[in-house]
């Protein structure tokens, strides 16, 4: 178990390792920050001088080295807009994202698991085409579009929920609902034919077999084998969530790390920017990793493989 | 060694699989008894009808496809047939119970066996905690399988496949049934193994007086171990005797096809014989006789009027327009 | 069963109102200028945001209303239909090549290769695809060709995967021996042997991709780093319609719509495809025993 653990692990870091040089190549391309720094008057000497203290005369792979020296101690650099470290703005903004998400994902699971399991166990009745009819919808409607609506409907026309800004529950309603769509939908899917897949199995009917309810069947033998796919499943959801939080965030004005992101987009805030997409994308992997500690402790046989 | 109670009576037992492209009459007005404390052998190929026939005493063909659509299956006078599934589950796991051709597949892969058995001992007596670690163990031993606090927590991917099968059957006992179905329950195992498995089988009858049932395509292990034999094609029931009957007298070409092709040891043989022909295809069964097609013996009648089951003998049933001449 | 009954069993099943959208979508985006109204960026500030013909004020010429500059929305968003199905297409024929790609080579060689690839499609998949997707533009400049290569060069993990998987099945297969026993070139082999069975997964995961392509089309153009004015793409409508939702709802509402049901139908039509192509389908025949 534990080599399983550190055999992850170190996964991890390769992956967040290969995160940086991905970041590293967008900042490279965003192009020079000199012209955006400097007055536009600034001569050609001052710009060298510029670059040079800047250290962006030196090779490739020096920079490289002095970005990730710089990264393990939170260091992301100045963000161009806000005179503050672009790593303190964004651990400003990432509770907000984290609230919003955990929202969604909590607001998916709870309406699609009971959703793809019933739909599981009476297959082809009406319950089951009404919900994946709705399934089918919630992966076809676009987030911007869904929000939209949502304000339209709620905000607009019924004043019921307020349509932008962070605050109480209230608040949160339809920003989670609009970035959970796709997850409910993808995830109530996904159980119903991981289950409708278990409930195939030999072991199934053994349990069948021994007389036991349809309830401890389906609740305790079915839906532990089903809900280790659903898992994985469910995990990728969530990054494609921290995704997805950017228009929601955009659309709601949620002060989380994707709107930041997309503010400083605009701005050219470039130190921004890829301090946003790294930490996301370090809070993914290690959501994920996570996950596979879950796994061993759901899927027995996961340790000896 | 079997009593002369019937314990259960299946009457024109009909199965059919409505499927999208047509319909597959799995059990086509089967018909036979079983004794207390009795050994009854079902022998067929794949798709005889065999496997299904026990899956409808359990009320468990695989729905929407799979229904019964006629018949009476009487256990000690009750119709199972009527039951609804909630009632069902009175008989399952206390008084019917089968094992499973596939012991590689048939163990939830993410409980312990000591959790999985403990279910079975629990549809009997209401014991937790350290009596039914007790129970766990005394059940194991049954079947020879020496426990350890290791082996109750162990998981059934790490077993053999023998093992396994001998953790379904003590399942099998912790629920004391009295019938006992076990599907093809050597096919996925090998020879050594196989002996050990049907000897513990016949022990399990001997002691408790169950009756089993015992599903097989290989008439080795039903010439060893059953007392009475239902020999089905294509859905058919097409002959019933008792085991000597059948390997010494039998009448019906498709048994004695499936005889003659056993292999003899002592005596020369120029090549092996076989039954000639394809295996029947279940979607478009002919209107007389299924085994037509395949027959030596065949006449016209056959083709297009299925024999009624008329009797050669004490206790042996047969099926076949010209059993008498065979 | 014969495979002729297999393929009318599919085709019975076929999700007609799925293909009657996408069959729409073609059109719209082939012969705009003859169906629709009006032209889709001229612009007059006396019938601006003039409301859809099923309310009251509503004219017959503006079926679907116009916008703040008096442009006909239901023209434009048939033009942006043209938009979406460009940038879908030559987008997942991109994401496709490349992944399809990478996924032979992947799964037939394995090994290191392999992990090498497996690594980047991990890291890839690790980083939020719209903020990566921003960025580059961002870096890069907002024009339809850098649109469509960022979102190709993002969208190729999908494949990646789904073709390395179909690879290292078919790679167990016995012909792929006999191939290799015959002398054939490794080249030979990938694109004689392997590649047809995989071109199934191709097609049912590149209608699937479509979708979802023209939904991440429209989602950068929404933030204003897709397509720029004033060509009509739907997600720029949507953008405006943002700021006029209170007053002129119909602005934002029927571009949105325009992409749900095509999304939707590229949905359906994919698992349709994917129901008839794919030979590990849930069999037809249940429970022959």
């Amino acid at each position: 178990m534990q080599r399983y653990v550190i055999k992850r692990f170190f996964q991890s870091l390769i992956v967040i390792l290969g995160i940086t040089v991905i970041v590293f190549i967008i900042i490279h391309l965003t192009g020079d920050p000199t012209d955006l720094l400097l007055p536009p008057e600034a001569g050609p000497e001052e710009k060298a001088l510029f670059r040079h203290e800047l250290g962006l005369d030196r090779p490739i792979y020096i920079q490289y080295f002095e970005f990730i020296k710089n990264i393990t101690h939170g260091d992301f650099g100045q963000s161009f807009r806000h005179q503050t470290s672009a790593f303190s703005l964004i651990i400003g903004a990432l509770p907000a994202t984290i609230e919003l998400t955990i929202a969604a994902m909590i607001l998916s699971i709870v309406i699609a698991l009971p959703v793809g399991i019933i739909s599981a166990i009476r297959p082809r009745s009406n319950y089951d085409r009404i919900g994946m009819t709705f399934a089918l919808l919630g992966q076809s409607i676009p987030v911007y579009w869904a929000g939209l609506m949502l304000i339209l409907l709620f905000a607009v026309t019924l004043g019921w929920l307020p349509s932008t800004g962070r605050g109480g529950i209230e608040h949160i309603i339809l920003p989670a609902i609009t970035l959970g769509m796709f997850s409910t939908a993808a995830i109530a899917r996904f159980t119903r034919s991981s289950m409708l897949d278990v409930l195939d199995t030999d072991y199934i009917r053994t349990a069948r077999i021994k007389g036991l309810t349809e309830y401890i069947v389906v609740l305790k033998h079915a839906f532990k084998n089903a809900s280790i796919p659903v898992l994985t499943m469910t995990s990728l959801q969530f990054g494609r969530m921290l995704s997805g939080a950017v228009i929601t965030e955009t659309i709601f004005s949620w002060p989380g790390v994707g709107r930041m992101a997309v503010q400083a987009i605009y701005n050219r805030d470039f130190p921004v920017v890829q301090t946003a997409v790294f930490i996301t994308s370090v809070l993914f992997v290690g959501i994920n990793f996570l996950v596979d500690i879950i796994y061993t402790y759901l899927d027995p046989r996961i340790k000896y493989k | 060694m079997s009593g002369e109670e019937k314990i259960l009576e299946v009457k024109n037992l009909k199965t059919y699989f409505f499927t999208n492209m047509g319909v597959v009459k799995a059990v086509d007005g089967g018909s036979f008894h079983l004794k207390k404390g009795q050994s009854l052998g079902i022998v067929g190929e794949s798709g005889s009808g065999k496997s299904v026939t026990s899956l409808s005493i359990l009320r468990l063909v695989p729905k929407p496809a799979g229904r019964i659509v006629e018949g009476k299956i009487l256990y000690r006078g009750e119709d199972l047939v009527k039951k609804s599934q909630k009632e069902m589950r009175q008989y399952r796991g206390k008084k019917l119970f089968m094992i499973s051709q596939d012991p590689m597949t048939s163990l939830n892969p993410v409980f312990n066996i000591g959790n999985q058995i403990g279910e079975a001992i629990r549809r009997r007596q209401n014991v937790k905690g350290n009596d039914l670690r007790e129970k766990i163990i005394e059940m194991l031993k049954l079947v020879h399988i020496r426990s350890s606090e290791n082996l109750i927590h162990a998981y059934p991917h790490q077993f053999s496949g023998g093992m396994k099968q001998r953790v379904m059957i003590s399942m099998a006992l912790a629920c004391q049934p009295e019938i006992l179905i076990a599907d093809e329950p050597t096919t996925a195992l090998d020879v050594t193994i196989q002996a050990q498995i049907l000897k513990l089988m016949e022990e399990i009858r001997q002691k408790y007086n169950t009756s089993i049932i015992l599903i097989t395509h290989d008439l080795g292990v039903i010439a060893k171990f059953c007392e009475y034999i239902l020999v089905m094609y294509a859905g058919k029931i097409v002959e019933r005797a008792d085991v000597k009957t059948l390997f010494k007298g039998n009448k019906h070409p498709y048994t004695r096809g499936l005889i003659n092709s056993l292999p003899h040891l002592g005596k020369k043989q120029q090549r092996l014989s076989s039954i000639r022909g394809q295996p029947p295809d279940l979607l478009n069964l002919p209107a007389g006789c299924p085994f037509e097609p395949r027959c030596d013996y065949s006449i016209e009648r056959c083709s297009h009027e299925y024999p009624p089951t008329e009797s050669a003998g004490k206790g042996h049933l047969i099926s076949c327009w010209r059993w008498r001449e065979i | 069963m014969p495979r002729s009954s297999r393929i009318w069993v599919h085709m019975k099943n076929a999700p007609l109102g799925g293909l009657t959208i996408l069959f729409l979508l073609v059109m719209a985006a082939l012969f705009a200028e003859f169906i629709a109204p009006h032209s889709p960026i001229d612009q007059d500030i006396t019938q601006a945001l003039k409301v859809p013909f099923f309310l009251k004020g509503g004219t017959l010429s503006h079926l679907l209303g116009t916008d703040e500059l008096g442009r006909d929305i239901l023209s434009r968003i048939i033009f942006g239909a043209r938009i979406s199905l460009v940038v879908g297409f030559i987008a997942v024929a991109i994401s496709g090549f490349i992944g399809t790609c990478l996924g032979l080579i992947s799964g037939y060689f394995g090994g290191k290769i392999d992990s090498i690839i497996m690594r980047v499609v991990d890291v890839q998949l690790s980083m939020p695809y719209i903020l990566i997707a921003l960025a580059l533009i961002g870096a890069l400049g907002p024009s339809l060709r850098n649109i469509i290569i960022v979102i190709g060069i993002t969208s190729w993990v999908d494949y990646g995967r789904v073709i390395r998987g179909e690879v290292l099945s078919v790679k167990e297969n016995e012909f792929v021996d006999l191939a290799k026993i015959a002398g054939c070139s490794t080249y030979r082999i990938l694109l004689k042997h392997i590649f047809p069975s995989v071109v199934n997964s191709l097609i049912v995961l590149g209608t699937l991709m479509l979708g979802r392509i023209i939904i991440f089309e429209a989602a950068l153009s929404f933030l204003g780093l897709g397509v720029q004015p004033p060509t009509p793409s739907w997600g720029i409508m949507l953008a405006d319609g943002r700021q006029y939702l209170t007053y002129a709802w119909w602005l934002a509402t029927f571009p949105g719509l325009a992409i749900m049901l095509v999304v939707l139908g590229t949905n359906l039509v994919g698992d349709w495809l994917r129901d008839m192509l794919d030979p590990r389908q849930r069999a037809v025949v249940r429970g022959k025993r």
